[in-house]
């Protein structure tokens, strides 16, 4: 089961819904007023979005929610938890994942394909990749720019969780980072949406092209649910 | 007793607040003479807590928790019985 967990303002989950459907494999919506999650998650999904209108910080305030309190308790034991946009930023303002996501460095609204280099496969995001290879994935999104202090980067190189890199600086991250994990390689974050990079012919039936340019994020969210830690 | 509290909220020093270079760049396109800006936030709570101490330790859980983020901000409390 894949736990797709949304808050008021959230508007992402829906479209992670749709494709683990497509997959075949079971997904459920967990509102932020549920204090349990379901006995059989072996994914827990935060979708992307606005909650609470990004009002005080980014996440801020879906940080506090009851989900979130089940969540902390299920990746403390080992859960696999995948934060995507307004996820990533959620996860950093609960203290799952280091670093904060700030304002884009040139103070735009940034919705376009952006190229990601992948740095780490041993992992269960980036398992169905091959290491330095770019892919291809829509970012949307105002506050992505990822900040951490010189001592918490180093760690991360050092400890393997830089995961993703955006080909180019698009909004000011410090090293490009685009996606990162928390030490123990089960708390993931990215900005970029795999969620909507999902059209290929197999899963969208209306769609001509056979190509997996735009099916990037099809790999990563099956790997999420699949891999064994 | 009841206590006002006054929390400011702001960039730490050396961290770019993009809000505030926007504001001070707008403000320079209106040809006002403004060489510097920073915008920062503040809380205005009322509550109750046994003494000024308490009501202090209580606001700053609240920062640490919740009102501010230690990564990129700092804050300031004012602690009044009201």
């Amino acid at each position: 089961m894949v736990s797709i967990l949304h808050f008021l303002g959230t508007n992402c989950q829906y479209d992670i819904a749709y494709i683990y459907t497509k997959l075949g494999i079971p997904n459920t919506l967990i509102w932020h007023t549920e204090n349990e999650l379901p006995r059989d998650t072996r994914l827990v999904v935060i979708a992307g979005g606005f909650s609470y209108g990004d009002y005080l910080r980014c996440g801020a305030i879906a940080a506090q929610a009851n989900s979130m309190k089940a969540l902390k308790r299920y990746a403390d034991n080992g859960g696999k938890v995948l934060g995507i946009c307004n996820g990533f930023q959620i996860l950093c303002e609960a203290k799952l994942l280091p670093g904060v996501l700030m304002r884009n460095r040139d103070l735009k609204f940034i919705s376009k394909n952006a190229q990601l280099e992948v740095l780490n496969t041993s992992n269960a995001m980036l398992a169905g990749y091959t290491k330095n290879e770019y892919i291809s994935m829509p970012i949307a999104h105002a506050e992505g720019n990822y900040q951490i202090d010189s001592k918490g980067l180093e760690s991360l190189y050092m400890n393997n969780q830089v995961l993703l890199r955006y080909k180019d600086d698009v909004n000011g991250s410090v090293d490009k980072i685009a996606g990162i994990c928390n030490k123990d390689s089960n708390i993931f974050g990215l900005m970029p949406h795999p969620e909507r990079a999902i059209n290929h012919k197999s899963i969208n039936k209306d769609m001509s092209d056979y190509s997996n340019d735009n099916a990037m994020g099809i790999p990563m969210l099956k790997t999420m649910y699949d891999y064994a830690l | 007793m009841r206590y006002n509290i006054t929390i400011e909220v702001s960039t730490r020093n050396g961290v770019l607040n993009p809000e505030s270079k926007a504001i001070l760049h707008a403000l320079q396109g209106h040809d006002f003479a403004v060489s510097a800006l920073t915008m920062n936030k503040i809380f205005y709570l009322t509550l109750d807590a046994e003494n000024a101490k308490e009501a202090e330790i209580l606001a700053n859980k609240m920062c640490e928790d919740f009102l501010a983020n230690p990564i990129i901000q700092d804050y300031t409390i004012n602690v009044k019985e009201a």
